[in-house]
């Protein structure tokens, strides 16, 4: 019966790891802004996640039908009162391990410097909208490269975002995949297809009513665009 | 007075720099001295001819249109008032090198031409001893104490060399050249060295000043785009996060979300809209739809037409393939050639002027011809007149013997790499453009291989460029070879060999030549006779050097020289007047 408690803690850890390692750049952008050291953030955020294991937090998230952005805001903002009272207890989150920054911490640093000139909040959003950007977008190169189109992947990328000073001309990339400009126009129009329901995918995963999948969406390419 | 104290204090200056880096001196031990060459003095007793004041003012006034205008040859505009107001056989302009311890040639005009680039050394040269002294100076047979001009021909008899300076430094020497005794310098002609000297002076430093705007221009824009570096060049927002190729995220998610908003396939997906296309301070220009206007495409390259931000003038902007850029090897040689191309300095040959790098693609802009290449003109109009076809070889070599001077073989001379244009007088101007690309694409076997390894275009080459690679042995010769197929070409509209095989190209060119096709245009015996020597298929039996071509191109105007012309049309008249009776 212990055994299998254990099993479940474990399977809820790895969720929780999975989960903190998407969702940490803007909880750290936000600490940051309120004018943590790197240091401490890490150690706040990982306290964090933490705390949101011990007390079953996300689960909860679920039930109370809300935006896991601003779920997690709010109870970030709560754990940062709280946690003054108690800082020694959760230095370095105790002794657990949830986040590793190593890997992306330079990029949420420069993030969280190009956005100076936001609020705390919108730096939060922003970060958010960014990383549900990001996450669709990996999606879909692990989809392709899956399927072996990850050729293909690299030759319809630059006409999605700007990568590189030369912009791509459809008759020259055409040209060099042997297919008639017509058929890449088909290629790019499937490619945002699929990047579009991935897109939904991933927000739908951060509401709890499908409805508010549209709200949501817009609210994020808002914040983008601004 | 006060010039020769200021003159006194460089040579102080130039010794104390001078020795400042110490070198091997190059003056051989048995070297005659300076005096026994130097007939200086000789001028103040010779009889001077009058000044041409008029005549002086007008290539004056030509060489500061030249600066005006095209400022990159203005050396070259200068070397040929020099010949033209002193009468000499030669002159030329020598810059001393950075590190101090050469001349080098920039420019050259008259009989010394194919020497451009060329160069003496400090201590042991002409340019030397009179920077040194700061004052012209008259020398007879300099190669008498200057043993190493043995090799230069022709032979100089007299050299007036004259220093010029820079912010008060003389930097180098213009010079005037006689090869025979026809005519001796007088000091009327060390008045001219002194004024062009002068007037070199004030040029340098304005196009000094014109270099050092550009680098000011340049590190400003490095300095914008510094602060730039993290703006998305699409949306322009600040890439706070990105994709892991470094894709823009805001970029992403709107492309993902307008589609969605408005819920249709857009038959333009984003992204192809037209914006500026960069390469350094280079603008590819786009034509209405976003679309760069090539000027020409080649297996390797494609040559855009360009805007150089900076002078805000219009170049020719070729782009190396990618493939070709990843190749150390290939790249490196690439820009070794680039800068010797860039070092041939001749109004025959397209100039290069800017090499760079960017994104892994490599590029190089040239000078822009405004006019047409040879081929296009003979597809248009037909074979060309005699008079018109020499004029082509005769410019054509000239340019060729510039790049000849510098080492560079072109390796892919033909009629569309032969460009015409007209100048601002009306007269016929060509260019050779694409030099040293074609080596360059031999320098990477496992990129152009199309052929069995052949480099070039087969119906222009040589038989010994279609030999194995390791076995050519490719010189200048080769060009001439590849010159007179082309100049068969604009005689008849066709190249004698024309074949669908390498193979085949390869056996005719060891046979006769179809002289049938030169007589069906009525082509002289003398034009005959000089395209049978360029054409022969033993390297050793055609003109073995540019200036052999040229004399033999000169050759062939002497039957359309006018009175040769006017014995013609008196006998074709007389044979009218026959057949009618």
């Amino acid at each position: 019966m212990q055994a299998g408690q254990a099993e479940a803690d474990e399977a809820a850890r790895k969720a929780l790891a999975t989960f903190s390692e998407t969702y940490w750049p803007p909880l750290y952008t936000f600490v940051r802004r309120r004018g943590y050291s790197p240091a401490d953030a890490q150690d706040i955020v990982q306290g964090f996640f933490v705390h949101l294991f011990e007390h079953n937090t996300l689960t909860r998230a679920d039930q109370e039908k809300g935006r896991l952005r601003t779920f997690l805001l709010g109870s970030l903002q709560n754990f940062l009162l709280k946690q003054r009272e108690r800082m020694s207890a959760i230095k370095r989150g105790g002794n657990q391990q949830l986040v590793s920054f190593d890997l992306h911490l330079p990029e949420t640093e420069a993030a969280m410097q190009a956005t100076a000139h936001l609020d705390q909040v919108s730096c939060y959003d922003l970060t958010w909208a960014l990383t549900v950007a990001k996450r669709s977008w990996q999606r879909l190169h692990e989809t392709l490269v899956a399927e072996g189109k990850e050729q293909w992947l690299d030759e319809l990328k630059p006409f999605v975002a700007g990568v590189g000073a030369v912009p791509p001309n459809q008759e020259e990339v055409a040209a060099r995949l042997g297919v008639p400009v017509a058929s890449l126009r088909t290629w790019l129009s499937r490619l945002r297809q699929r990047y579009r329901e991935l897109l939904r995918a991933e927000v739908a995963n951060t509401v709890s009513d499908p409805a508010d999948v549209n709200e949501e969406l817009r609210y994020l390419h808002r914040i983008l665009m601004a | 007075m006060s010039d020769r104290t200021d003159g006194a204090k460089n040579v102080t200056e130039s010794a104390e720099s001078n020795s400042a880096v110490p070198f091997a001196t190059s003056i051989p031990a048995d070297a005659l001295p300076l005096e026994a060459i130097l007939c200086t003095e000789e001028l103040r007793s010779r009889p001077s001819r009058p000044p041409d004041y008029e005549k002086e003012n007008r290539a004056l006034a030509a060489l500061a249109r030249a600066l005006a205008y095209s400022p990159r040859t203005i050396l070259q505009t200068l070397t040929e008032t020099i010949l033209e107001i002193t009468q000499s056989d030669s002159s030329g302009v020598s810059l001393l090198i950075p590190d101090g311890k050469k001349f080098y040639w920039p420019a050259i005009a008259g009989r010394w031409t194919p020497h451009i680039g060329g160069g003496s050394p400090r201590d042991w040269g002409p340019c030397g001893d009179v920077i040194d002294r700061n004052i012209p100076l008259l020398m007879r047979h300099p190669e008498r104490r200057y043993t190493y001009f043995l090799a230069v021909s022709p032979p100089p008899v007299e050299t007036l060399v004259a220093p010029f300076h820079l912010g008060g430094k003389a930097v180098g020497t213009i010079w005037a050249v006689m090869h025979d005794d026809r005519r001796k310098f007088d000091l009327e002609d060390e008045r001219l060295m002194t004024r062009l000297s002068t007037f070199a002076s004030t040029a340098y430093q304005t196009l000094e000043t014109i270099d050092e705007l550009r680098f000011q221009i340049s590190e400003h824009q490095k300095a914008e785009r510094a602060v730039r570096v993290n703006v998305c060049p699409k949306c322009g927002r600040p890439l706070t996060q990105v994709g892991p190729d470094g894709e823009c995220l805001r970029c992403v998610f709107d492309w993902g979300f307008t589609s969605e908003t408005e819920g249709s396939e857009d038959p333009t997906p984003s992204g192809v809209e037209p914006r500026p296309l960069n390469y350094g301070h280079f603008e590819i220009e786009v034509d209405a739809h976003g679309i760069p206007v090539a000027l020409g495409a080649g297996a390797m390259a494609v040559t855009y037409r360009a805007r150089d931000t900076i002078l805000n003038s219009t170049v020719a902007l070729k782009v190396i393939g990618r493939k070709l850029a990843e190749n150390p090897t290939a790249k490196a040689r690439f820009l070794r050639e680039a800068r010797a191309a860039a070092q041939i300095q001749h109004p025959n040959v397209a100039r290069v002027i800017h090499y760079g790098e960017q994104e892994g693609e490599c590029f190089y802009a040239m000078e822009l011809v405004h006019g047409e290449t040879l081929e296009a003109r003979v597809q248009r109009d037909g074979p060309l007149p005699l008079s018109l076809a020499l004029e082509v070889m005769e410019q054509t070599t000239r340019g060729l013997a510039a790049g000849e001077a510098r080492g560079v073989i072109h390796r892919d001379l033909k009629p569309s790499n032969l460009m015409i244009e007209s100048d601002r007088s009306g007269q016929l101007m060509v260019k050779i453009i694409d030099y040293g690309v074609a080596k360059v694409m031999a320098a990477d076997a496992t990129v152009v291989q199309t052929q069995a390894g052949f480099i070039g275009t087969p119906a222009f080459a040589s038989p010994e460029q279609f030999d194995e690679p390791g076995q050519q042995q490719i010189d200048t010769r080769s060009d001439i070879y590849a010159l007179g197929v082309t100049f068969w070409y604009l005689l008849t509209g066709r190249t004698p060999f024309a074949s669908r095989s390498i193979e085949e190209i390869r056996t005719k060119q060891t046979q006769q030549l179809p002289v049938e096709q030169l007589k069906s245009v009525h082509a002289p015996a003398q034009v005959a006779a000089l395209l049978k020597s360029m054409l022969a298929a033993d390297p050793a039996r055609r003109p073995q050097t540019a200036l052999e071509l040229l004399r033999g191109i000169r050759r062939c105007y002497l039957r359309l020289e006018p009175a040769a012309r006017r014995r013609r049309k008196r006998l074709a008249r007389s044979n009218r007047r026959t057949r009618r009776n």
